[in-house]
């Protein structure tokens, strides 16, 4: 059995060989009725990403896409014969092709830029799951109906409880189910006020895409005011 | 020497040979004791033993009793059953009266085992217990747990109820978890459900069994390289079927048989409930004609045909028909041959597959009693075909479209039979017709198992 990095590091190095095909999918849950906000937020994310890098792709919708999912992350892309799954390993193999959006950085700002991603990842990311899977309102209105729904019964009381069971633990493995509703809301905004200073002392593409990928979680009115804040530095660049 | 007989003329008419008919001697089953029951129930043995009191002589009482025993014993209750026949004694007892003792032995209540397990190209370990008798009436309650060497494992509980009836009906209700790797198709299958089912004779040796299942399936990629087509199909998926089974055997035997046929039709109806729904039906049939006293010719067809029930069910991979292997079609990979994407298999709605099989006993003919008996040779010729077809309404037509591009290979090699279920086929293989895409195997195949095409 061939170990798994080689596979992967030997993929990544034929993937780099060819062209950007013209048929790429981009698979996720149904957006209307199926998907959760942490999955809409990656998928938004990764579409974000793809059309700034400029590259054609097609979004295709699945009510199995978290199965289908080589590692279980989702958004993931099928291009030509390689299926790569999750934002940071995405822009990796687009990375191989010799396409990026941070060729204007030094190695110090591509060092600042990730610890700014991963951070921002790990609160908003696990903001957006104890939302969804540990509020009571939100799990039995919202995620639950909107989990099961492509599933008959008794599946979709089965595989739902199933789910929340493994996220719960996740989070009590990074201690964050003992946050309360307000703890959470607090670590949301103290990342947005950052991630404003960031971007007025960057102007980091990158880092616009990541805040965009973040938009679902905020009010109509933050999304129009950044959007617009995000639009007028991206022309000044 | 002389010996001297004192035989008066009358004593030796009398003593001349008269054959005794045990027919002509008049017999009444007055008493039939049962000695060592315990939690059987007495309607059960009541009803068992009730035949013994017709018998009107004393050939009837003995053969009669013989045939009680063999039923008591197939109760499922008792170990052993001895017979003891006496003249009846007591105040009510007449002179051709007779009484009858059956001692049993019950099961214990509770027993175990670990088995091993033949199956097609895997041996099993089987750990079970199972609780005998349970409530009194033949009824079994049993737990096991089952390790394959392809890396399968699964349990199963099951409770099964016989009803004691002419038509040998029994009940089954049975749960089950089942996780199985097909590397053949790139996917590993986890299978959780319940199944009811309720068989019994029509007439006998024809044997119909109606079964209800459900079952919750979770198809994952085995790895990163499997194919897209199969990908797409992985998640959850549920299954809630009506099958009918009916089985008809009247072969000496199931691993080398000598003559008799062997017919087996399935139809499924998959779509009450779930995700999941079609309709389908698959047939077999083997015709063994014995040509002398050692050589078999031995003709075998297998069949299928699904279509999928409506637009809002589906049908997924692991519902589909495959074809080739060394227990279908030889000379083919597992799975080899049909609908491929990358060198793993996809299945097909409808196939067929037909065998033409000579045994004959091996070369030297080392006699009975020897290897002779559990060794053959067979020369083989075996076809088929599978594939997503189109079936207009002609009848020509389509017989044209299942006929055309069928796959051929012939070959010989030599059958070892394990007990009295399997075998073991060492064969060599030669592929004759295949079609782009098919994944064939020229040359040795080995094959352990049951089923054979």
């Amino acid at each position: 059995m061939p170990s798994v990095l080689l596979t992967d590091s030997i993929s990544f190095e034929l993937g780099a060989l060819e062209p950007w095909p013209s048929d790429v999918k981009l698979y996720q849950p149904y957006e209307v009725e199926q998907i959760l906000l942490q999955d809409q937020a990656n998928s938004l994310a990764v579409q974000v990403f793809l059309r700034m890098c400029g590259l054609e792709f097609q979004v295709e919708m699945r009510s199995n896409a978290e199965h289908m999912s080589p590692s279980g992350k989702l958004p993931f892309i099928k291009c030509g014969a390689f299926v790569v799954a999750d934002l940071d390993p995405i822009v990796s193999f687009i990375a191989n092709k010799g396409i990026n959006l941070t060729d204007h950085l030094d190695a110090a700002q591509k060092a600042d830029m990730r610890a700014y991603m991963s951070l921002a990842n790990n609160i908003l990311g696990n903001a957006e799951l104890y939302i969804s899977w540990c509020d009571e309102n939100v799990l039995n209105e919202v995620t639950c109906p909107r989990y099961g729904s492509v599933y008959s019964w008794p599946l979709n009381t089965l595989l739902t409880w199933r789910k929340q069971k493994q996220v719960t633990k996740k989070l009590t493995a990074l201690g964050w189910i003992t946050k309360t509703l307000d703890e959470v809301n607090y670590s949301k905004k103290w990342i947005f006020t950052f991630a404003d200073t960031v971007l007025k002392n960057y102007f980091c593409r990158f880092m616009k895409m990541s805040i965009i990928a973040v938009m679902p979680l905020v009010s109509a009115s933050e999304i129009i005011s950044i959007s617009l804040m995000i639009d007028a530095r991206s022309w000044m660049r | 020497m002389q010996t001297a007989e004192r035989n008066s003329p009358e004593t030796t008419a009398k003593t001349a040979d008269v054959p005794l008919q045990l027919s002509n001697i008049k017999a009444l089953v007055e008493k039939i004791n049962v000695e060592g029951l315990g939690r059987t129930k007495d309607d059960l043995v009541i009803k068992t033993i009730k035949e013994l009191f017709e018998a009107k002589d004393f050939q009837q009482v003995v053969l009669k009793s013989q045939e009680v025993r063999t039923k008591l014993e197939k109760l499922g209750c008792f170990k052993n059953v001895g017979v003891f026949i006496d003249t009846s004694k007591g105040q009510d007892a007449t002179s051709s009266g007779l009484e009858i003792t059956f001692t049993v032995k019950e099961l214990k209540r509770v027993l175990g085992g670990i088995n091993t397990l033949v199956g097609n190209n895997e041996g099993s370990l089987v750990i079970g217990s199972n609780l005998p008798n349970t409530f009194g009436r033949g009824e079994k309650l049993q737990v096991e747990y089952t390790y394959g060497t392809k890396q399968s494992k699964g349990f199963n509980g099951m409770f099964v109820k016989p009803l004691h009836n002419k038509a040998n009906s029994i009940l089954t209700s049975s749960f089950y978890q089942q996780n199985s790797e097909w590397p053949s198709s790139g996917y590993h299958l986890c299978e959780q459900g319940i199944s009811l089912d309720a068989s019994f004779d029509s007439v006998p040796l024809l044997r119909h069994s109606v079964q209800w299942e459900g079952v919750w399936r979770e198809l994952s990629c085995q790895s990163r390289t499997t194919t897209f087509p199969v990908r797409e199909q992985a998640g959850h998926s549920l299954k809630s079927a009506l099958r009918h089974v009916i089985h008809y055997d009247n072969r000496d035997s199931a691993v080398f048989s000598n003559r008799g046929t062997l017919f087996r039709m399935v139809q499924e109806l998959a779509g009450l409930g779930g995700d999941v729904g079609f309709v389908k039906h698959e047939l077999t049939y083997q015709l063994n004609v014995p040509i002398t006293n050692d050589v078999v010719l031995q003709g075998s067809f297998q069949g299928g045909f699904m279509k999928r029930l409506n637009d809002e069910k589906m049908i997924y991979i692991c519902d589909r028909f495959f074809l080739g292997g060394p227990h279908t079609v030889r000379g083919f990979e597992q799975r080899g041959i049909g609908p491929q994407s990358d060198n793993q298999a996809l299945g097909a709605q409808t196939y067929w597959a037909a065998g033409l099989h000579l045994f004959t006993p091996l070369p030297f003919k080392p006699g009975h009693g020897g290897l002779g008996d559990i060794l053959r040779t067979h020369f083989f010729v075996n076809a088929g075909n599978i594939d997503n077809f189109n079936f207009g309404d002609n009848i020509k037509e389509s017989a044209r479209i299942l006929t055309d591009r069928y796959r051929l290979s012939y070959g010989m090699g030599l059958m070892l039979r394990l007990g009295t279920v399997a075998r073991i086929e060492l064969n060599y293989c030669v592929p004759l017709k295949c079609q782009r895409g098919d994944r064939t195997h020229h040359g040795v195949q080995v094959a352990v198992g049951v089923q054979f095409l």
